[in-house]
Parts: structure tokens; C-alpha cells; sequence
């Protein structure tokens, strides 16, 4: 790896750092990734950011199956101990899916009011104040639903997440964000930030 | 007292029947009696808390709300949070199963959070078969006649305020849809049941299968339970369309039955484009 290369990754780990130390309890905070530093900034978010806050985490994972994202966290030695996934891959593709008592499964991905249901499940269940909610990604959710339903089912999520002192932050994949979706869903949230 | 039993019905009949020099000398008397009416009445907060918000408190209390819907839209868990959540409150509550034995419905309690067997134990939930009746009217299985349908109100009542309960659930009203002589019993009964649970100040939810014009006038409220089905996703939805002296949401709203209660969220109506 270049100097320069090292050099420039080093300043957006600082960046987003920075990002997440000033990101208050009740604001919701979107994350414009390359593919390339998409593992690290997810590693950063859990290892770093919820651990020394302490908070617990719940993953929505709309783009790869549960078992998928734990195997690539562990081998990042990211702690998965403290996270509930919300799995809205494995069941559409896979059919059943073993029980698990970190893992919920949604059916779909287009089954948007389920995904708000669960969420506000786990946070009644969970007595931990202010969880951080991740949701991953936005564009596999825009890929099945499309932006219409999908601005209104944020509002919705967002509010209540906000209502209930939770952070959230919103993942977006820099290669597959169109202009259309980055402008309509940036009104949703309290910062955007572009991490290329 | 008289005024107990005037509703709101009444008294706009009263306004629109009376000549227009009786109606103006007794408007002043009718607002004041409406009035009190109206600090008399408070909401029963049902204790669900999505129910809660959209009611924007709670029902009035001694109102008969009918919730229908077919099965396995929720019916009978939203019936029986109400009643529990009563009981954590302190409100005496009595559930009347004129479908699943006792156990049964003891059986799929047990799975709420926020249930405790003490509630059973020290009578603030009252969980009772139909059959509890039947030394009284024979089968109360088959409800055959007018009189029968009429004396099993009245022993319901009778169970209130023996127990000074404040929640009652008829879980499925659909028992009482029989007819007397051509004419159906289900109103009849409703009525009866109505007027004893607003003088008993208990306020009730009836769960019914499905729609029937004459039940629906009787009963004060109406909670539509049900599934929407969206791009091949069938989802589980509650409709509040009726409620009367509250203002509440009419808009549909996906539910959840778990082990916290039931959860809702608004139907997303970008959905049907």
C-alpha cells in the first residue's frame, strides 16, 4: 500500500471519527461508502463507536444474509456479542432459517412495516437506553422497494428511532447511489456524509 | 339518575323531535346535563399502548367496542391485552370464551411479558367458558332464542357487579348470531349488554368474525382487525373505524402480535402505487 493511499485512508478513519464523537443520542447520520472501506467503517462503527459508548446495536441487514455479515465481522475481530440482527435476506433467498436468539428474520425486504415493528420490539426488550441502529444498505432497500416507499418508511423509522433517543446511521454504497435517491434521503437525516 | 342513561344520540333526537319553543327552553338544560355527562365520562385507557395513541386515550368507559375481523387477524391477543393490562392497573377484568376451553386461552397467555398468574390468583382476571352459564339456560352453546340470549346478558351483568369488574371480553360475539321466530338475536343481545356495561360503568371489547350492519350501530365503537396484501406480502393490519365520543385516527396501521404486546406502525401508502 502507497504512502499517500495509507495516508488518505488513515484521515477518513479520523474523519468519521470525528463524525461519530459529535453524533448526539436522537440524530440520524448517513455514510456515503466505497465498496473498498465499507468493512472498515462498519468495523469502526461497532468496535469503536458503540462499544465506548456502550451502547447496544441493532443491524438491519438488507443486502447479505446474517450469517454472511457475522463471518466477515468475526474475522475483523469485531465483538457480535452485543448486536440483534434484523435479517431481511436469508428467509427471501434461502426459505427457513435457523433460529437464533441474536438473529430475527423479515420475510422481505419489501416488508417495510415489519422492519419497523422489529426494531421497535428489540428496543422495548432490550432495557439498554439509546441503541444505534444501523441500517445496511439503503440501496438494496431502494433496489426492492423503490425511493417513494422507501422516503416515507425512513420518516417513519427515523422518527420513532428519534423519539426513543437511539442514534441511527444510514449506509449508503457510493458505486450505487443514484443523485435522485442521495437528494431524497438526505432531507431524512441530520448529516450526510460522503466518505470517498 | 336519569340523565345516566341519556347519550348523545338521544339528546340530538331530543333537539330534532321537540318543537323549536321546547327545544330552545330546554337547550340551556340539555347543554349543562351534556355537559356533566362529559366530565362524568372518562376514557378507559386500554393499557395497549398503540391502541392508546390512536384512540388518543383510551375508550369511554362502559362503551362496547366490537372487534372484528376473520381468524388469526389478532382478535383475541388484542382482546386479552386489554384485559391484562387492566388487571396490572388494578381493574378487575372477566374474559368469557365461548370458543376455546379455559386452558387454552391460559396456554397462549402465558406467552405476554408483562402477564403475571397472580392476576388469576388474587381475581383481578377472571377467565370463564360459556359452558359457566349453562346451569342457568341450559346449552349456552346454542343460543335458540330471544329469551335465552337476553338471560345470558343479563347473568354477565350479573357476574360484574358481583366481582365490581371494569373490563369484559366476549370472545366470539359470532355465537350470538342465531335467529328467534326470523329475527336475529345478536342485536337484541348487544343492546341489553350495552346498556348494563355503560350502568356498570365496565367498559367492553366483543370480537366478532365479521361485519353486521345492525351490530355495528349498537355497538359505540368498531376496531377493524385484518390483512393487507401488498406485492405478495400479506400483512397484519388494525383499523380503528368507529369510536364514538373520541376523536381518532381512521388510517390503517400494521400490527404485531408479540411477546410485549401489540405493536403497530401506519400502512406505508407509497405501497400502492
Amino acid at each position: 500500500m502507497s504512502a499517500e493511499k495509507k495516508d488518505k485512508e488513515s484521515a477518513s478513519q479520523h474523519d468519521l471519527k470525528n463524525k461519530l464523537k459529535s453524533l448526539a443520542p436522537a440524530s440520524a447520520l448517513a455514510l456515503e461508502v466505497p465498496m473498498d472501506k465499507y468493512f472498515d467503517l462498519i468495523a469502526e462503527l461497532i468496535d469503536n463507536f458503540a462499544k465506548t459508548k456502550n451502547l447496544e446495536c441493532i443491524y438491519l441487514l438488507a443486502s447479505l444474509p446474517s450469517s454472511t455479515m457475522i463471518n466477515a465481522l468475526e474475522a475483523l475481530s469485531v465483538d457480535t456479542a452485543r448486536i440483534r440482527f434484523i435479517d431481511c435476506v436469508t428467509r427471501m433467498i434461502f426459505g427457513e432459517a435457523a433460529p437464533s436468539g441474536a438473529i430475527d428474520y423479515i420475510e422481505r425486504p419489501t416488508m417495510l412495516e415489519n422492519i419497523i415493528l422489529k426494531v421497535d420490539y428489540f428496543m422495548r426488550k432490550n432495557t439498554a437506553k439509546n441503541p444505534l441502529v444501523i441500517i445496511d444498505s439503503i440501496n438494496a432497500l431502494e433496489a426492492h422497494n423503490g425511493l417513494g416507499i422507501l422516503s416515507e418508511f425512513l420518516q417513519v423509522l427515523l422518527n420513532m428511532l428519534r423519539s426513543k433517543g437511539a442514534h441511527s446511521v444510514l449506509m449508503f454504497i457510493k458505486e450505487q447511489t443514484k443523485d435522485e435517491a442521495r437528494e431524497t434521503l438526505s432531507l431524512l437525516v441530520d448529516e450526510y456524509v460522503d466518505f470517498s | 339518575m336519569r340523565i345516566e342513561f341519556l347519550r348523545d344520540q338521544h339528546v340530538s333526537d331530543l333537539l330534532s323531535w321537540g318543537s323549536l319553543e321546547n327545544a330552545i327552553i330546554g337547550q340551556s338544560n340539555i347543554v349543562q346535563q351534556m355537559q356533566s355527562l362529559q366530565k362524568e365520562r372518562k376514557l378507559c385507557a386500554t393499557g395497549i399502548e398503540c391502541l392508546d395513541r390512536i384512540l388518543g386515550g383510551g375508550v369511554p368507559v362502559g362503551h362496547v367496542v366490537l372487534v372484528i375481523g376473520a381468524s388469526g387477524t389478532g382478535k383475541t391477543t388484542l382482546s386479552l391485552e386489554f384485559l391484562i393490562r387492566g388487571a396490572i392497573a388494578s381493574e378487575k377484568g372477566i374474559f368469557v370464551s365461548t370458543v376455546s376451553p379455559v386452558e387454552k386461552i391460559l396456554s397462549s397467555i402465558d406467552r405476554f411479558d408483562f402477564f403475571d398468574r397472580k392476576m388469576l390468583e388474587d381475581g383481578r382476571l377472571n377467565i370463564l367458558h360459556i359452558d359457566a352459564f349453562e346451569s342457568s339456560i341450559g346449552d349456552a352453546l346454542i343460543l335458540d332464542s330471544l329469551e335465552k340470549g337476553m338471560r345470558l346478558a343479563d347473568l354477565i351483568g350479573d357476574k360484574i357487579r358481583k366481582i365490581n369488574a371494569s373490563r369484559l371480553v366476549i370472545d366470539s360475539f359470532s355465537s350470538f348470531s342465531g335467529q328467534s321466530n326470523g329475527v336475529p338475536i345478536g342485536p337484541k343481545v348487544l343492546s341489553r349488554l350495552s346498556s348494563i356495561l355503560f350502568e356498570a360503568k365496565c367498559t367492553a371489547m366483543v370480537t366478532a368474525d365479521e361485519l353486521k350492519g345492525s351490530e355495528l350501530a349498537v355497538a359505540d365503537g368498531v376496531i377493524l382487525m385484518g390483512d393487507f396484501e401488498r406485492r405478495g406480502d400479506l400483512l397484519r393490519t388494525m383499523q380503528v373505524i368507529k369510536m364514538r365520543g373520541v376523536d381518532h385516527s381512521r388510517s390503517r396501521y400494521v400490527i404485531d402480535l408479540t411477546s410485549c404486546g401489540v405493536l403497530a406502525t401506519p400502512l406505508l401508502r407509497g405501497g400502492s402505487r
